[in-house]
Formats: structure tokens, C-alpha cells, sequence
């Protein structure tokens, strides 16, 4: 019980960070990257000698590369040595009640049906002793612990399970890979850490949605998701009230381990700030996410509802190492105002018999450009590999855009790979359909727009795909009709 | 309750409808009928409110208001039904919430309260087996990967939910079989009543065996060329479209 | 060691020298603006978007630098063998990229062709400035080098309101002489406003086993109301290595379908662009690809719709054999304000072997919404239950999957219309014989 206090006192004090050491809460770096400061970060959250190597290794091949130009995106350039690397949890105001909340936010939360505490949460308003979230992460810690399932801050995972953590650490998305992932390994904030034992069925949603405030955990946030063989975990990521940072630029990192047989189900609502309606302001989320089908029959899928941030470069893969390995990819993608989002997934065939599908939902609005872009590799041992992909981009508005890359690369000659896209407005035969049955156009179009992302949000956790709905609605208000 | 006087009206500068006139009052069963072309889909569309048709002049008036000034879904809201030729597909989109969300906007504009969930669902389970819909239709997308028989028995149970003041079905017995015709044709003359009215399209006399009209019209060139009674569908089977053609022309 | 690209240029330099001088100054300061063009852009690589899956290092290895040699003689007794029955209104013959005047023949009412080798002896500049009006100086190496280097090839101009109700041949014949040489010529295509044609190109080979560079570059512009059927079929020898550029432009209501064959040579890459100039004008573009042992077949579309209410449509389909490689890369761009702009793209392959690989790539960029555009794309094999059906009804498996493999082609074979190109194409892909020495070594399916 003495833990559920402090994390309650800290939840009240509106500083609490999971993982992090007290003394250097105070802290924040002064802008800029060099060597000092990757030291600094490790030396401060008390890592182990291997991990600061690692983020020394990381941060010497950064230096090397440079920012990848391909994606159909364009933002001013981003100038890292303006960036802080460390910082505490950012102070909000104090509120005293949510009658101080700007009135608009409110309505969104409204609109998403939050429940008055959360908003007083997500607000930055005091929240009452008795905070529901609290006791319910306390019990859900105590059923998971029993389930031997480990649920935490990576940082914390550093000093309980530095092993497993060393393990499985960038085994699946190396330092390499690519100039955001290099850069998160050198300089990740925090970040969650997840590992189901052997034959485990975890016992409920693991959510951060149970951390609310711990989810502030920063811009270069760092993901590992271990399921052992036979294990089962489904992870919910994001929330879907507009979340204000004042980072501009996030960078993550997400790992997922499957053993046999065992299923990873990733979920996440993406909903960061779009930037304003001159398209000024706004995160840049480039993320790098990726699953490693290790054993056979393991099983990993992305769902991700993407309305959030002004720039969106996120490609959550799976390498279908194991035989019948199997990876799916869903995906609602968002962009109105001046939202940029370049997404879409790689399926890495390599095991016989591997089973892929992609179903990717394009919606842009206003001056949105969304883009998808995927990868289909079927190595020249994947026998039987199996691919199937959809991918719709819808528009609304004339001076939106919408681009589809797919790469599909076949070297065996058992391979069945099949891609679809469509790309076009709301047909006006269902309008009229939808009109000629008394609804309003604006309902026939909401109406419309839900049963075209219907094949992914039915892939959502229930309760999340009713919220996926109705942020849906709310993102696309004033941009229809 | 609808009057449509000297209406001509033209698709991408080609004239459809030169100057129909057509009477219907409450309780009547009027059948549209004329060979392919003739305009018969037209005239259902345009009182739909379709988009795409230049109304050049005439005028219709629906209960007392003008009906063209019109939105597509006032309408509706105000009892006027389209069961369509080719009824739309609308994928991921729940049949049954589709059905509730329809009959809702209809409430809504009357200004009374939602249905409540029971008394929807029980509604809609009698009603779908009168027109023999399978129930697990109601659970899949509005018409999506329906047969031809199945979208028209859902239109016909859209129409029986709804319960219009003026129902106008298009064509509603083409690529149908006779079983699926007979269903269909009982559905529509369930909804017969005082209060209603009914305009039946149709290229083919067969669906007047099942629905009995009290007066027929027959559509050519735009135009109604000839009025009657349920005989003059009769006389069509037996004579055709030709030699009435060839009278309008002459 | 590959030649280098100043030995290129010096072997340019050099060429730009011996062609006919009468042209003027302005032809040469062109050359040499491509050149400057070659030089800065140099040979394209795999980091290219466009040229990502394909490698150009086996054909830079070859070092074709220099052209083959100017034809003298008469060979009207070489074509005879390669000339198919065609109820033709013309034929237009190259040998090694040289226009044959006296084995050429075409109609004299309504239709000019000027050889580019004539129109530079002649100093006829206004034929020559529409050389690379459509394709500018060059979008990479290849193409700057073609414009730098190209020695002959033909302008076709068809008057307005012409219409040929036969087609016109160009048959490109490649003999000995172009051995380890580079073949760089150009077509130009002009059709006058309402007018209509059809133009069937054959690239064929009098040695199966030559090896030369075939670099056409291929401008085709359609003034209004124009439409052109244009057949191509690529059959040379197993060693050559081909590149055809196409440039399209159409104005208002002008209809260009284009159905093209890739079979023969080891490298094979055809790049389309296809322009709509003005609203109104359809393109169609339709292909089918057959690789084998050590063959490359590349295809790259981009169809741009800048302007409304103009519609395309692609269909390529390919067999992938042996160690057969095939790329595709369809690109349809439909561009702010281009609106009821109607795209839908597909491409098909089957890939019958281990060693096989293919890489398939259809983009679609779209800023207008009210467009209707789709892609589609798929790898697979042929049908087990089709095999088992036909040899249920008699056929042996070999005679079941040749039969299969030439009902998935056929729908772009029947493009090709006349009997005589349909033959010859069934005839040169012979999947009886193929299927037989693919089932010794290997079975898949």
C-alpha cells in the first residue's frame, strides 16, 4: 500500500512520472544534444553501464545520418540542437475546478464522452483524493503481478529486469534502422515495458490509459512488449482526448517479441495536437514501431486510429520470421486542416506458410494529405506465404490529397499477394440513399465515413472502437459538407 | 396530395420529361408505366430530389407545399418514399442502425421522441419476416453483397419501417423472381390505406397481377400519352407500347 | 573497368561530328546541352525511386559507347523472313536504327514521314526543333544521352482529318552490324486534328544471340479529336538490351491506346509518360510481359492527369519463368483541380518459377476529390483446380498449364487484333515447350 500512496500523493502533486528518480524531478536540460548530455540522461536515471554504451552507440551513428527525405511530407526543418533532452514532467497550471478549462476543450471531452474525473485529469485540474483511476491501476497491478505479467516504466524495467530488458532491447528495431530510431536510442525519455511469461493469458487490457499522467512520459518514448511462448497480451496506446504537448517532435520506438503461438494485439489512438487552422504549431510524430513474429504460429497486429499531430511518419511492421506466423495491419488515418500523415506498414515474409492482411482507411479533409505506404516482401523461402492488402482513401474537399505507394516485392514462386486501393469522394448515389431516407447531409456523410473505417475500428478493443467512432465524428466536424 | 402540372425537365441538355401532369390523392394506387427510356425513372428521381435534372418549368406541389424547393431528406421527413430500381450499397454501415437512424431522423422532424430500442427491434424482426428477410441480413451492411431479390425486400421493409405518406416505387419488380415479385407485391399492398398514396413504376404488367392499380398511366416520349384504368395495363400486355407510340405520334 | 562517362562524351563529341552539318548550329548546341545534361545527371542507380529495382550495372558493364555504323547497302532480301501478313497501308523500315528509304513505303496522301538523318542533311529545322518538344532534354542519363547522341529515326506527321483505315508498320530490324554497338534513334508522332491511325512497331533481331543497345525515344502528341492505335512488340535477341522511352501528349478529346509486348532481350525497360493536355481525352494503356532464363522486363507508367475529365486505363499482365525478373511501376497523378478525372490501374503476373522474382509498385497521387480512381495489383500462380479440371477432360499437365498460361495473357494478346502479330506473339511464347524443361528441373505451381 505504501507504493499506492506515493503514487497517489504524486498523482495530487501533478508531477508523478513513473520511474523517475525525485532528486533530478526539478530538472531540465538546456537545449542541445552532444555526448554530455546522453551521458547525463543515463546518469540520471540511473541505468547500468551496458544501456548508457548502448545509447552512446546509438547517439555516434546518428551522427552519421541523416533525416530521410522519401515520405510525401514537408515541415520546416527540425533543428535537434533546440531541443531539450531531458526535462521534468511539464508543470500545467493548477486549476481549481474545470470551470477554468477553456469551454472548447470541454465540449470535445464531452463530445467523447470522458467521464468528469478524467477530464479533471486530462485538464490539469486537482483531482479529488478518491480518484477512481487510482485504485483501479492498484488493483489491476495486483491481478497482473499474480498472473506473473510485468506491467511498468521502462526505466524502472532497467533496474528490476535489466537482463530481459537487455534481452530484448533493439533486437527488433536496432539503433540503425533509421535516423528517428537512432536518435530515440540515444536519448529515450521513458516508455513502457511488457512481459507476458510462458503460457499466459494477461488478464485484462493493458492499457496507458491506466497511466494517464504517466503517458506524459515525453517526446522519444521507448515501447518493449516481450509475449513468451503460448502467451497472450493485448496493449491499448494513446487516449482519444486531444492531448497538448509542448514538444514539438516525437520520436518512439516500439519493439514487440512474439514466441510461439503467441499473440501480441497493439492498439493505438493517436490524437496529439493537430497544430492550429493556419496549419501553425503541432507534434511531428515520427515513430518507429515494429513486431517480430519470432516463433511460429505467433501471431502480432496493429490497429491504430491516427487523427492526431501535424506530421505523421509511422510504418508499424511485422517480420513473419516463424512458420505460420501470422501479421495484420488496420489502420484509420485522419488529416484535415494541414495534417501531413505518411503511414502504412512492411510485412516481412520469411516463414512458410505466413499469413498477412492490410487494411488501410484514408480519410482527408480540407488540406490534409495522407499517404499510404507499404511494404510486402515474400522472401524466397516463404513458402506459401500469404498476402492480402485493401487500402481506400477517401476525400473530402478539393484541395486535399491523397497518395498510395505500395511495394510489393515476391522472390517465391508459391506466393499469393493481392493488393487493392480505391481512391474517391462519398459516392452521391449513397448520399442521396442515405438522404432520401430522412438523414441530414452531414449524418449521411458521418454515416458514411463510419462504415468505411467499420472493417478497422471492428479490429479496436469494444470500448475503444465506440470512442474510435466518435473521435472520428468530432475530428471530421466542419470539415464535411 | 401530389399534383404535378406541365413538368419538363432535361438531363446534360437532353429533354426527359416534356410536360407531365399527374394527379395523386390519398388512397389511390397510380401505376406508371412506358417502354425503356420513356422517362418513368426520371420522373420518380426528380420528385426524390435527385441531383442531375434541370427542371425548365411546371411545378409540383406535395401537401400543399412546393415540393422542389425541397432538400432531399425534408422530403423524406415529410413522408415521400423512393424504393429504388438499383437501391445502394453502403458498406460497414449496420442495416438495422441504418433503419434506426432513418426512422429517427423521421421522428425528429415530426418532433417526437426517439424509438425506443425494444419496441424498434421487435417492429423490425415482424416486419422483415413479412417480407421474408432473413434476420441476418438486418445485421450486415445496408445491401452490401445482397442478391437482387434481397435489396428489394430490404427497400420494401425500409418502406413498411418508415411508413410514408407517398411511396414511389422505381422498377421495383425488375430482376425479380416470381416467388420474390409475389413478396414483394404483398408487402407494398399491406401498406395500402386510406391515407397513403402510391405510385407504382414499372415496365412490365406482371407486377399489376399482384398490386392492383386504380388508375394507369402509361409514359412515352415524356410525356403521359394515355390514362385509364387497370384494363389499359391489360390492353398493354396483349398490344405492347407500339401501337400507342404510334397514336402520340400521330 | 566500365567505360566512364567522359569516355561517353568523348565518343559523343566524336559522333556529333560525322552526322549531316547542314542543320545548323542550333541542332549541335542542343546536342551538347544534352550532353552537359548526361554529364550532370549521369547514369541513373538503384537509389533512383524509378530505378529502385532496376539495375543498370550489367548494361554499363557492356560498354555500349559507340553507335552501330551507318547501313549502305540494299537488304531488301534481310527483311523478307521477318515481315508478317498485315493488310498494312505502309511499312517503315530500320535496320540497326537507320530509316531504309527504298525498302520503305508509305501513303502519300495525308501522311508525311521525314527520316531525322534526312532532316539533318537538309538543315529542316522545323521537323528537328519538335525532336524532344514532349520530352525535354532528358529525365536521366539514358534519355540526355539519346538526345546528345541519337542518329536517325523517323517523324511521322498525319495530316488533320486523316484517317488511315489500315495500319502503318515500323519494323526495327537489328542485324550484326549493331554487335556491342549502342542503337540511339527517336520517333516522332504528330496527328493533326481529327485525325486517326494505327502504328504497329516490331523490334526484332536476324540473330538470336547479337548484342547491342536498342535506345528508342518515342514522342507521339495528338491534336484534338486525334486517336492512335499503337502496337508494340518487343522480340529481339536474347543478349540485346532495349530501352524505349514513350512521351504522349493529347489535347481535347484526343484517344490514345497503346498495347505493348515485352518477349525478347535479356533488359528490357519501357518508361511511358502519358500527358493530358486538355480535358476530354482517354489513354489506354495495356501490356504483357514474358521473362525466361536471364531476362529482365521492366515496365514504368506515369500517367498524369493535370486537367478534367479525362480517363485511363492500364491493364499489364506478365508470366515470370526460369530465373525471369519483371518490374512494374504505375504511377496515376491526378492534379489539383483536374476533377471528374476517371483512373483505374491493374497488374497481374504469374510466377512459375523458384528463381523467378517480381516487384510490383502501382502509386496513386490524387489533390482533386471528385475522381474515381483504383489499383490493383497481384502475385500468384496458376490454378490447381483449373490443372486438375483440364486434365480431368484429357490434357496432360504440360498441355493444361500451357493452355492456362495463355488464357491469363489473352485478353492482352486480343489487343494486338491482327491474326498475324497474335500469332507471332503465341508462336514466341511457345508454353509447351517452355513448361516441358521448366517441369525437368523444377516443379512449382
Amino acid at each position: 500500500m505504501s507504493q499506492t500512496n506515493s503514487e497517489m500523493e504524486a498523482l495530487i502533486a501533478g508531477e508523478y512520472a513513473q520511474g523517475f528518480i525525485t532528486q533530478i524531478d526539478s530538472d531540465t536540460f538546456p537545449p542541445g544534444l552532444d555526448e554530455a548530455v546522453v551521458r547525463a540522461i543515463s546518469e540520471h536515471k540511473g541505468e547500468p553501464d551496458w544501456m548508457l554504451q548502448k545509447r552512446l552507440e546509438a547517439y555516434r551513428h546518428w551522427l552519421t545520418m541523416d533525416q530521410p527525405d522519401w515520405a510525401k511530407i514537408k515541415h520546416p526543418p527540425i533543428d535537434f540542437q533546440q531541443i531539450s533532452y531531458y526535462s521534468s514532467p511539464k508543470q500545467s497550471p493548477k486549476l481549481e475546478s474545470l470551470d477554468q478549462v477553456d469551454p472548447e476543450i470541454l465540449a470535445t471531452y464531452e463530445k467523447l464522452g470522458i467521464s468528469i474525473e478524467e477530464q479533471k485529469a486530462l485538464a490539469g485540474v486537482a483531482v479529488d483524493a478518491v480518484f477512481d483511476s487510482v485504485s483501479v491501476a492498484t488493483t489491476f497491478r495486483e491481478r497482473l503481478a499474480e498472473a506473473g505479467v510485468i506491467f511498468c516504466a521502462i526505466s524502472e524495467a532497467l533496474r528490476d529486469y535489466p537482463e530481459l530488458v537487455r534481452q530484448y532491447m533493439s533486437s527488433v528495431v536496432p539503433h540503425k534502422d533509421n535516423f528517428f530510431a537512432a536518435l530515440n536510442s540515444a536519448v529515450f525519455s521513458d516508455g513502457t515495458f511488457v512481459y507476458v511469461p510462458k503460457g499466459v493469458k494477461c488478464p485484462m487490457e493493458l492499457s496507458t490509459y491506466f497511466r494517464i499522467n504517466e503517458a506524459k512520459t515525453g517526446q522519444f518514448e521507448r515501447t518493449l512488449i516481450v509475449a513468451e511462448a503460448g502467451s497472450e497480451v493485448s496493449y491499448l496506446e494513446g487516449c482519444t482526448a486531444p492531448m497538448r504537448d509542448e514538444n514539438q517532435l516525437h520520436a518512439a520506438v516500439v519493439e514487440l517479441v512474439a514466441m510461439e503461438d503467441a499473440k501480441i494485439k497493439y492498439s493505438t489512438v493517436q490524437n496529439w495536437y493537430p497544430g492550429d487552422h493556419e496549419g501553425k504549431g503541432g507534434i511531428y510524430n515520427f515513430v518507429t514501431k515494429r513486431g517480430d513474429c519470432r516463433g511460429d504460429r505467433s501471431h502480432i497486429s496493429w490497429t491504430q486510429v491516427e487523427t492526431g499531430s501535424a506530421v505523421t511518419w509511422k510504418y508499424p511492421s511485422c517480420i513473419l520470421r516463424g512458420r505460420d506466423s501470422v501479421g495484420e495491419f488496420y489502420s484509420v488515418a485522419v488529416t484535415k486542416g494541414y495534417q501531413q500523415a505518411d503511414t502504412g506498414t512492411k510485412m516481412i515474409h520469411i516463414g512458410e506458410n505466413s499469413r498477412s492482411t492490410i487494411v488501410s482507411k484514408g480519410i482527408s479533409a480540407m488540406q490534409g494529405s495522407n499517404a499510404y505506404r507499404g511494404l510486402v516482401r515474400i522472401a524466397g523461402k516463404a513458402e506459401n506465404a500469404r498476402n492480402h492488402t485493401r487500402c481506400d482513401s477517401l476525400l473530402i474537399g478539393d484541395r486535399c490529397a491523397a497518395h498510395t505507394f505500395p511495394y510489393i516485392e515476391v522472390k517465391n514462386p508459391t506466393a499469393k499477394v493481392e493488393h487493392e486501393a480505391t481512391t474517391s469522394k462519398v459516392s452521391e448515389d449513397q448520399l442521396f440513399y442515405c438522404r432520401q431516407r430522412g438523414l441530414t447531409e452531414e449524418d449521411a456523410v458521418s454515416m458514411i465515413i463510419n462504415g468505411f473505417c467499420k472493417e478497422v475500428f471492428q479490429e479496436l478493443p469494444m470500448e475503444f472502437a465506440v470512442e474510435a467512432q466518435k473521435l472520428l465524428a468530432v475530428s471530421l466536424e466542419g470539415a464535411v459538407g | 396530395m401530389l399534383a404535378i402540372k406541365n413538368l419538363t425537365a432535361s438531363v446534360d441538355g437532353k429533354e426527359i420529361l416534356r410536360g407531365v401532369d399527374l394527379q395523386v390523392e390519398p388512397g389511390e394506387v397510380h401505376a406508371i408505366m412506358g417502354p425503356n427510356g420513356s422517362g418513368k425513372s426520371t420522373l420518380a428521381h426528380i420528385l426524390a430530389g435527385r441531383d442531375g435534372y434541370t427542371v425548365s418549368s411546371g411545378e409540383v406541389r406535395y401537401l400543399g407545399e412546393d415540393l422542389l424547393q425541397l432538400e432531399v431528406e425534408e422530403r423524406a421527413q415529410k413522408g415521400l418514399f423512393l424504393a429504388m430500381q438499383y437501391p445502394v450499397e453502403l458498406p460497414g454501415v449496420n442495416n438495422m442502425s441504418f433503419l434506426r437512424e432513418a426512422m429517427n431522423a423521421m421522428r425528429k422532424a415530426r418532433g417526437e421522441p426517439e424509438i425506443d430500442t425494444l419496441s424498434f427491434m421487435k417492429q423490425v424482426k415482424e416486419k422483415a419476416r413479412q417480407v421474408k428477410l432473413d434476420e441476418k441480413l438486418l445485421k450486415r451492411s445496408v445491401n452490401a453483397g445482397f442478391s437482387g431479390g434481397e435489396k428489394k425486400r430490404n427497400e420494401i421493409l425500409q418502406m413498411a419501417m418508415l411508413e410514408p405518406k407517398l411511396a414511389i416505387l422505381d422498377e421495383t419488380d425488375s430482376g425479380l423472381d416470381i416467388d420474390a415479385l409475389r413478396t414483394v407485391a404483398d408487402g407494398v399492398n399491406r401498406l395500402r390505406s386510406k391515407e397513403r398514396g402510391m405510385i407504382v413504376v414499372t415496365h412490365y404488367q406482371r407486377l399489376l397481377d399482384y398490386i392492383h392499380p386504380d388508375k394507369v398511366h402509361v409514359l412515352a416520349n415524356g410525356r403521359i400519352v394515355r390514362s385509364g384504368g387497370k384494363d389499359l395495363a391489360l390492353q398493354l400486355e396483349a398490344r405492347g407500347y407500339g401501337w400507342l407510340l404510334e397514336e402520340a405520334a400521330a | 573497368m566500365n567505360p566512364t562517362l567522359s569516355d561517353y562524351k568523348t565518343q559523343e563529341l566524336q559522333g556529333i561530328e560525322t552526322l549531316p552539318m547542314s542543320s545548323g548550329d542550333w541542332m549541335i548546341d542542343r546536342r551538347l546541352a544534352a550532353l552537359q545534361r548526361f554529364e550532370t545527371l549521369g547514369f541513373p542507380d538503384r537509389r533512383s525511386e524509378a530505378w529502385r529495382y532496376t539495375s543498370v550495372e550489367a548494361l554499363l558493364e557492356q560498354g555500349f559507347v559507340a553507335p552501330a555504323k551507318a547501313q549502305q547497302r540494299d537488304r531488301d532480301h534481310e527483311i523478307q523472313r521477318h515481315l508478317l501478313e498485315l493488310a498494312a497501308v505502309g511499312r517503315l523500315v530500320f535496320i540497326d536504327g537507320q530509316f531504309m528509304a527504298e525498302l520503305s513505303v508509305y501513303p502519300s496522301e495525308g501522311v508525311r514521314v521525314t527520316s531525322l538523318r534526312a532532316a539533318m542533311a537538309n538543315g529542316d529545322r522545323q521537323v528537328l526543333e519538335a525532336v524532344g518538344s514532349l520530352s525535354g532534354l532528358g529525365d536521366d542519363g539514358f534519355a540526355a544521352l539519346n538526345l546528345a547522341g541519337f542518329y536517325d529515326g523517323a517523324v511521322i506527321q498525319i495530316d488533320p482529318d486523316i484517317r488511315l483505315d489500315a495500319p502503318m508498320e515500323l519494323l526495327h530490324l537489328s542485324t550484326a552490324g549493331a554487335e556491342g554497338r549502342k542503337l540511339p534513334t527517336r520517333q516522332l508522332i504528330l496527328m493533326g486534328r481529327g485525325s486517326k491511325a494505327e502504328l504497329i512497331e516490331r523490334f526484332v533481331s536476324e540473330d538470336r544471340q547479337s548484342r547491342y543497345f536498342n535506345h528508342q525515344v518515342v514522342e507521339i502528341s495528338l491534336a484534338e479529336q486525334a486517336s492512335l492505335s499503337h502496337k508494340r512488340i518487343q522480340m529481339e535477341s536474347r543478349q540485346a538490351y532495349h530501352l524505349s522511352d514513350l512521351h504522349i501528349a493529347l489535347q481535347s478529346k484526343a484517344e490514345y491506346s497503346g498495347v505493348m509486348a515485352s518477349m525478347g532481350g535479356c533488359w528490357s525497360r519501357t518508361f511511358i509518360t502519358n500527358r493530358f493536355k486538355q480535358p476530354d481525352a482517354h489513354c489506354e494503356l495495356d501490356g504483357l510481359y514474358l521473362v525466361d532464363d536471364g531476362q529482365l522486363a521492366d515496365f514504368h507508367l506515369d500517367v498524369d492527369h493535370q486537367v478534367p475529365n479525362c480517363s485511363s486505363g492500364e491493364t499489364f499482365k506478365g508470366i515470370l519463368r526460369g530465373s525471369g525478373r519483371a518490374v512494374f511501376d504505375g504511377l496515376i497523378q491526378v492534379g489539383k483541380g483536374a476533377q471528374k478525372s476517371e483512373a483505374h490501374l491493374h497488374n497481374a503476373n504469374l510466377m512459375l518459377s523458384r528463381q523467378a522474382e517480381v516487384d510490383t509498385k502501382p502509386q496513386l497521387m490524387i489533390l482533386a476529390d471528385d475522381v474515381v480512381c483504383s489499383h490493383g495489383t497481384s502475385v500468384g500462380q496458376l490454378d490447381d483446380q483449373a490443372i486438375f479440371y483440364l486434365r480431368s477432360r484429357g490434357l496432360d499437365e504440360q498441355q493444361a498449364r500451357a493452355l492456362l498460361c495463355q488464357g491469363f495473357l489473352a485478353e492482352i494478346v486480343e489487343k494486338f487484333e491482327h491474326q498475324a502479330l497474335i500469332e507471332s506473339l503465341n508462336n514466341h511464347m511457345n508454353f509447351v515447350v517452355s513448361t516441358e524443361t521448366e517441369s525437368s528441373h523444377e516443379s512449382v505451381g
